[in-house]
């Protein structure tokens, strides 16, 4: 695979072809397309995903969320990568990760505040990624947020932040590029919290608002949002297991 | 300061070890002594400016102007010039944005009311001339000690000028002080097991994360989150660190208000 090239070594001849297992004895799938695409319900949220819908791109997700304790909030959300690609200059030992957000239809969020998730997003993806693997390359995220609704408010900054930490960690199994585990976040109330390896680990928190939570331990805060980081990884994981089964 | 592969693996070796051994020989609840000077500059409501130990230099200035509450939304605007980076750039933008609504959020606006229809506007300036390390933690030191400073002009006019078209009439040496809650904001480095208060750079350099929490009205509040100290080390960690960081910082808190108010 091109995406997956050790760019420490010299390579091949250019017209060398990838080793081809012979994958006769595995039946074909009927309907791969339908397969591809999933819609799964889970104890919160709707949640719709589908891959590979960027061409251009390394790897890339399409997300929409539909929460259903509100029926008015629905997060739409597109990721692509590319990457990793040659970076020039001085020699570095790991990849450098950058994530851009963009709002596509109507700008709402203000600058800054995309700057902040930017480099939130950055920081969860940092620990996440195994950027030794991929020397002298850069690695770029690029987030489209198509549409976002919430009840009271224009938008919630959290669901749209939970949704971008998914949408990432599908885009990078997409890309084949190597992630230490299936990151994904949970939310509860206003705060989100990023887990991997099981929800032992904690590579992102964010809580910006305490009105509706602060009289609440921040323990207890992970653990719920735990709950819901586990029922995300399982849609992601099951989604992807299906997919995979259906391009066998 | 540049480390190179061994002398940062060597400094993250000593600051998972238990206690942490960090290179200036502080605690892990200790801060670096802070130097702060406060109203010093003649044009402007308040002003501070904070030296920390290793050479990191910020100056705040507070101005304030009177308008019409019904027409203006913030009554707190923040803007951050860091020297050497661009405005535009991720930390600058990030900072601004976070200072800006940490102030919106905990201030209570009410306490810049005048009368009925006017307000005070404060604008706060923030300039960092040199930073060695995240400067979250000193600006808003800095800008603890410039609003703490700040005097604004004494209203001699009717505070109920709702039927009345009458602007607000100041006394021309009196002052007040100004009166509010401000926030303030600690960043803390996670090391392996260990939290550590205050990290200066070569600390940050090696953390696997950052904790931003913020303490206002005598209890931590919102923001708290994770936040990004360096890019090579960066690793998850467990949520007992988090609840560690908020039980320090309960602890540190009013010791740093006391310090910065004497």
């Amino acid at each position: 695979m091109l995406n997956t090239t050790d760019r420490r070594r010299i390579l091949g001849p250019a017209n060398a072809k990838p080793l081809v297992f012979d994958r006769s004895s595995v039946p074909v799938e009927e309907n791969q397309e339908s397969a591809k695409k999933s819609s799964v319900s889970t104890g919160n949220d709707a949640i719709y995903i589908e891959n590979g819908i960027v061409v251009n791109c390394n790897g890339s997700s399409y997300l929409e969320v539909r929460s259903r304790t509100n029926d008015k909030n629905c997060t739409l959300l597109l990721t692509s990568i590319y990457g990793p690609r040659p970076s020039r200059g001085a020699f570095n030992a790991k990849a450098t990760l950058s994530v851009q957000f963009k709002e596509v239809t109507l700008e709402k969020i203000a600058a800054g505040q995309i700057k902040e998730i930017c480099t939130f997003l950055t920081n969860v993806f940092n620990a996440v990624v195994n950027l030794e693997r991929y020397p002298k390359s850069g690695i770029d995220v690029f987030l489209s947020l198509i549409h976002s609704s919430s009840g009271q408010q224009d938008f919630e900054l959290e669901s749209i932040i939970t949704a971008c930490v998914n949408g990432i960690t599908l885009a990078f199994v997409d890309a084949g590029i190597e992630i230490l585990d299936t990151v994904s976040a949970g939310m509860y109330k206003r705060n989100v919290t990023a887990f991997m390896k099981n929800g032992t680990e904690v590579v992102g928190f964010w809580k910006d608002d305490d009105e509706q939570s602060s009289s609440e331990n921040i323990l207890e805060i992970v653990e719920k949002c735990k709950e819901h980081y586990l029922t995300n990884r399982k849609t992601m994981i099951e989604f992807m297991v299906r997919n995979k089964n259906a391009s066998d | 300061m540049v480390m190179s592969l061994t002398e940062k693996r060597y400094l993250q070796e000593c600051l998972i070890s238990k206690p942490p051994l960090r290179p200036d020989g502080r605690n892990d609840d200790q801060f670096r002594p802070i130097e702060v000077f406060t109203d010093f500059l003649p044009t402007s409501n308040g002003s501070s400016k904070i030296v920390a130990s290793d050479g990191t230099e910020c100056v705040v200035s507070v101005k304030s102007k009177v308008v019409d509450r019904s027409l203006e939304d913030d009554l707190i605007v923040v803007d951050v010039d860091i020297t050497g980076r661009r405005d535009d750039s991720p930390l600058v933008q990030e900072i601004a944005s976070i200072l800006n609504r940490v102030l919106l959020l905990q201030i209570d606006q009410e306490q810049l009311r005048l009368t009925q229809k006017y307000s005070f506007k404060l604008y706060i300036d923030v300039l960092v001339l040199s930073s060695y390390s995240h400067p979250l933690t000193l600006i808003s030191f800095a800008i603890y000690s410039a609003l703490n400073s700040t005097q604004l002009p004494t209203l001699i006019s009717s505070e109920d000028d709702l039927d009345v078209a009458e602007l607000p009439t100041f006394h021309d040496y009196d002052m007040s002080k100004l009166n509010i809650d401000i926030p303030i904001m600690f960043t803390l480095a996670v090391c392996g097991q260990n939290v550590i208060v205050d990290p200066a750079s070569s600390e940050s350099d090696v953390a696997s994360n950052g904790i931003l929490v913020t303490w206002c009205k005598g209890k931590v509040g919102a923001p708290i989150r994770t936040l990004s100290l360096n890019e090579e080390y960066t690793r998850g960690i467990h949520p007992d660190r988090l609840a560690e960081s908020i039980r320090l910082i309960e602890i540190l808190a009013p010791k740093v208000l006391q310090a910065l108010d004497g």
